[in-house]
């Protein structure tokens, strides 16, 4: 239970920018497959009524 | 020896021979204190599995050894501590009620002995009982488990109260745990598998007092990042609080009123410590007015004289920020508290780290705060005045002379980037000015890189580059299109510097080059066509670096980014792209975590080049159905993750290699046909993903999104296929989803399938 005192836990850093680019690259590479497809507006309106 | 033999089933006679040393009479005290700890270290050492069958004798020889009537503490302790490496697979016994009752009954004695080390390794095999086991430790609690660990917990020996307060920590993570599982099972209607017994508690009124008792023994020595009873207490009640919500107030509130502002440190740092542990359990009608109460006070402890009650005070600042910051971030706390938390990064490097990641919190809370519903970023917020100053004053404290103690340059370096990050339009000046600081360092350090001769300069020197990288990463996301390539010269010379340095061949820094490299591509676009070239060779480098696995994760993922941007213009680097990145899939020692990387970028670039990926086609079709036929034991949570991950990444792939095959345009370019022949494949590929019980919503989302293109591409003659059940179902709760994307792409797909469904078959 170490890493829960006070701000001990809060040293991997890099670990968190890692998940933090992935998540973008993850996001990115979703816009340009909905944009192909055509639907990026309905994806990002969260709109499926159209 | 063992651990390599017994798991191939040889050396049969092993264990019958140290449980055989244990339980001779005739054997001496050496003999079976030795026999013990060879039991003890292949215990812990071992896949449990192995050992579950001879499980019986070896706990025969283990409990024997432990009893009260054995005379030597050597030998009590060795078998003490090999009980407690044995007890993951003793679960046949201790499923049985007799076996379970003697267990527990010797491991209770042992808790009291006058030796102690034995009392401490009985006591932390009652911590580890408890979490293995909680669903049987009714009949023990009251009468045993209760009275012992609170004895433990209040004895003046550390060891002993650690583990006393560590039995406390792990019954509250338990009944956390239950509860969310009870949650959950009432959400699907159905009964929970396990339930809490609500031992936490049950127990606070009389935990709760020794704890804080215990919050006041700090320790005063230089030597602050010692574990001990305090911090194990502060640690406790944050995790009572959360497992007993409210209930916890009480029990301490009248504590930290009377010693808030007691004249002795000890008592006012534990009132404090007792304050900032408990906020995170608390509704918020409890909440917010003990905080409103309490920020006078906070902020007039960040002028304490003692440095204990600074630091804390700070880190409950910190915590305010962020479970309800709406209680610090108002017109009447804002100012003082901004002054109070400037002056604490003057103070101890301690406080001064506790203070950045209180503006950690407070960046990223005042952010949320602000007002931005006419774009995606608020114009201003409530810190925009103050902006401007402190990160002023951050970037001093990253420059400290003392700011390697404590992690101190890197807390500075991490709040300087949340401030950037979470930084409204107003502030952009700042976020230029500290763009050029960045860079600016970026190029001194680089020339330092000749004048390092030692191991900690070194070192320090690899972690500065990092933490500048990170930064980097952060403004640049920050600077506007129009900006971007008046610097990335600057920035792109600084980085390929560091590729050609020294620094540049440790895996963190070139890691954190790459994913500045990375935020580069994504803010420059088709703009990064020029610097290709020239960092082509590290890009390379990355790919081929399987030790450090991390690197080469960056370097796949830069490849990507590169694809996206570059479109078309990828092109000519694709060829040595292709082959590293199926040199890597290839390669049995790389390490896991890659693969799935990789077969998403394939589907980068498909996407990218579009027709020109046919000569692609056939090595990567076989790669993406090779990983698609991948299994992995069911029963490591890990590879479970791997599998899930892998499939999902294969789904991608196939995603892009259809989208970048058909063309971005509205018209079917016929080069898809190409995937024609494959159709069925993937589609059984898709119905077993979607009926795996391991099925993610990010499977659902990349199935439903394939079953359109599907769908779009190949109209009426892949709908038989597709109409099965195990994919209408996956849409019917893809259309239900949380994720909105999910959510929209089955709502999407469904109507192409209806589509389709309307058309007659002649017309397709």
């Amino acid at each position: 239970h170490e890493r829960l005192y006070k701000n001990w836990g809060k040293f991997g850093n890099q670990e968190e920018r890692r998940m933090r680019l992935l998540e973008i690259q993850k996001g990115n590479r979703n816009n340009k497959i909905d944009r192909f497809r055509g639907i990026l507006d309905l994806v990002n309106s969260g709109d499926d009524s159209k | 020896v063992a651990v390599a033999e017994l798991a191939e089933g040889q050396w049969n006679e092993l264990i019958p021979m140290l449980v055989e040393n244990v339980l001779n009479a005739q054997s001496t005290e050496l003999k079976k204190e030795a026999s013990l700890e060879a039991i003890g270290y292949i215990c812990q050492e071992i896949d449990a599995e192995v050992l579950t069958e001879k499980s019986n004798p070896i706990l025969t020889a283990i409990i024997h050894g432990m009893r009260s009537t054995e005379p030597s503490s050597y030998v009590r302790l060795a078998a003490t501590q090999a009980l407690l490496n044995s007890l993951e697979f003793t679960k046949a016994n201790f499923d049985k009620e007799n076996e379970r009752n003697f267990i527990m009954e010797v491991v209770c004695e042992a808790t009291q002995s006058s030796d102690m080390r034995i009392s401490v390794a009985a006591l932390q095999c009652l911590v580890k009982i408890l979490t293995l086991y909680y669903q049987y430790m009714e009949p023990y609690m009251g009468q045993a488990l209760f009275p012992i660990t609170l004895e433990a917990m209040k004895s003046d020996v550390d060891e002993i109260s650690l583990q006393g307060i560590e039995f406390w920590s792990n019954v509250s993570d338990e009944e956390i745990d239950l509860a969310i599982e009870m949650a959950e099972a009432a959400e699907a209607g159905r009964p929970p598998v396990r339930t809490s017994r609500f031992y936490a508690r049950g127990a606070l009124q009389y935990i709760a007092p020794v704890l804080m008792q215990k919050l006041t023994k700090q320790d005063d020595s230089d030597d602050e990042l010692e574990w001990n009873p305090s911090k194990a207490a502060s640690v406790c009640l944050m995790l009572l609080s959360n497992c007993c919500e409210d209930e916890i107030v009480p029990n301490v509130l009248p504590f930290i009123r009377t010693n808030i502002k007691n004249e002795n440190w000890r008592y006012r740092e534990a009132a404090l410590m007792a304050f900032g542990s408990i906020l995170g359990g608390l509704e918020a009608n409890t909440l917010v007015p003990l905080v409103e109460e309490a920020m006078p006070t906070l902020i007039e402890a960040m002028y304490d004289s003692s440095v204990a009650v600074r630091d804390t005070a700070a880190w409950t600042i910190g915590r305010i920020c962020e479970i309800v910051p709406e209680a610090a971030i108002n017109d009447t706390y804002i100012k003082p508290l901004l002054e109070s938390l400037v002056r604490g990064l003057k103070a101890e490097p301690r406080v001064a780290a506790s203070v950045c990641w209180a503006f950690t919190g407070l960046a990223e809370a005042a952010y949320e705060a602000a007002d931005s519903s006419d774009s995606h970023q608020p114009k201003t917020y409530c810190m925009s005045s103050y902006f401007d100053y402190i990160v002023e004053r951050l970037l001093e404290t990253t420059d400290r002379q003392d700011a390697a103690q404590h992690n101190l340059r890197s807390a500075a370096y991490e709040a300087l980037m949340e401030m950037v990050k979470n930084s409204p339009t107003d502030c952009y000046v700042t976020v230029q000015k500290t763009t050029m600081v960045i860079l600016e360092r970026l190029q001194q350090v680089l020339q330092m890189e000749n004048h390092i001769s030692s191991q900690v300069d070194r070192s320090q020197f690899n972690d500065l580059q990092s933490l500048l990288c990170a930064t980097l990463q952060s403004v640049l996301r920050k600077v506007t299109p129009e900006d971007a390539p008046q610097i990335s010269d600057a920035i792109m010379t600084a980085l390929l510097t560091m590729f050609a340095g020294n620094a540049g061949k440790t895996g963190g820094v070139q890691e954190d080059a790459l994913m500045a490299v990375s935020t580069l591509v994504e803010v420059l676009g088709e703009g990064f066509l020029k610097y290709m070239d020239a960092f082509k060779q590290y890009l390379y480098v990355g790919l081929k670096n399987h030790q450090e696995y991390q690197v080469c994760v960056s370097a796949v993922g830069v490849t990507g980014d590169i694809c996206r941007a570059l479109k078309s213009k990828v092109l000519p680097y694709c060829d040595e792209i292709i082959f590293l990145l199926l040199e890597n899939l290839g390669d049995p020692s790389i390490h896991r975590s890659v693969k799935p990387q990789i077969l998403s970028v394939f589907g980068d670039i498909a996407l990218s080049i579009g027709p020109d990926f046919k000569k692609y086609f056939d090595v990567v079709m076989q790669m993406l159905q090779q990983a698609s036929s991948a299994q992995v034991d069911r029963n490591d949570y890990d590879m479970v993750e791997y599998l899930c991950e892998l499939r999902e990444s294969v789904l991608e792939a196939y995603t892009g290699i259809i989208q970048g095959l058909k063309g971005a345009s509205g018209e079917v370019q016929s080069d898809v046909a190409l995937v024609e022949p494959h159709v069925g494949a993937i589609v059984n590929f898709m119905i077993q993903v979607a009926s795996e019980p391991e099925r993610t919503d990010g499977h659902m989302s990349v199935i439903a999104g394939l079953t359109g293109d599907l769908c779009t591409v190949f109209g009426l003659r892949v709908l038989p296929m597709l109409e099965t059940r195990p994919l209408l179902d996956l849409l019917q709760v893809a259309r239900l989803s949380r994720t909105p994307r999910t959510k929209t792409l089955a709502n999407w797909a469904t109507k192409e399938i209806r589509k389709l469904k309307q058309q007659t078959p002649l017309a397709s």
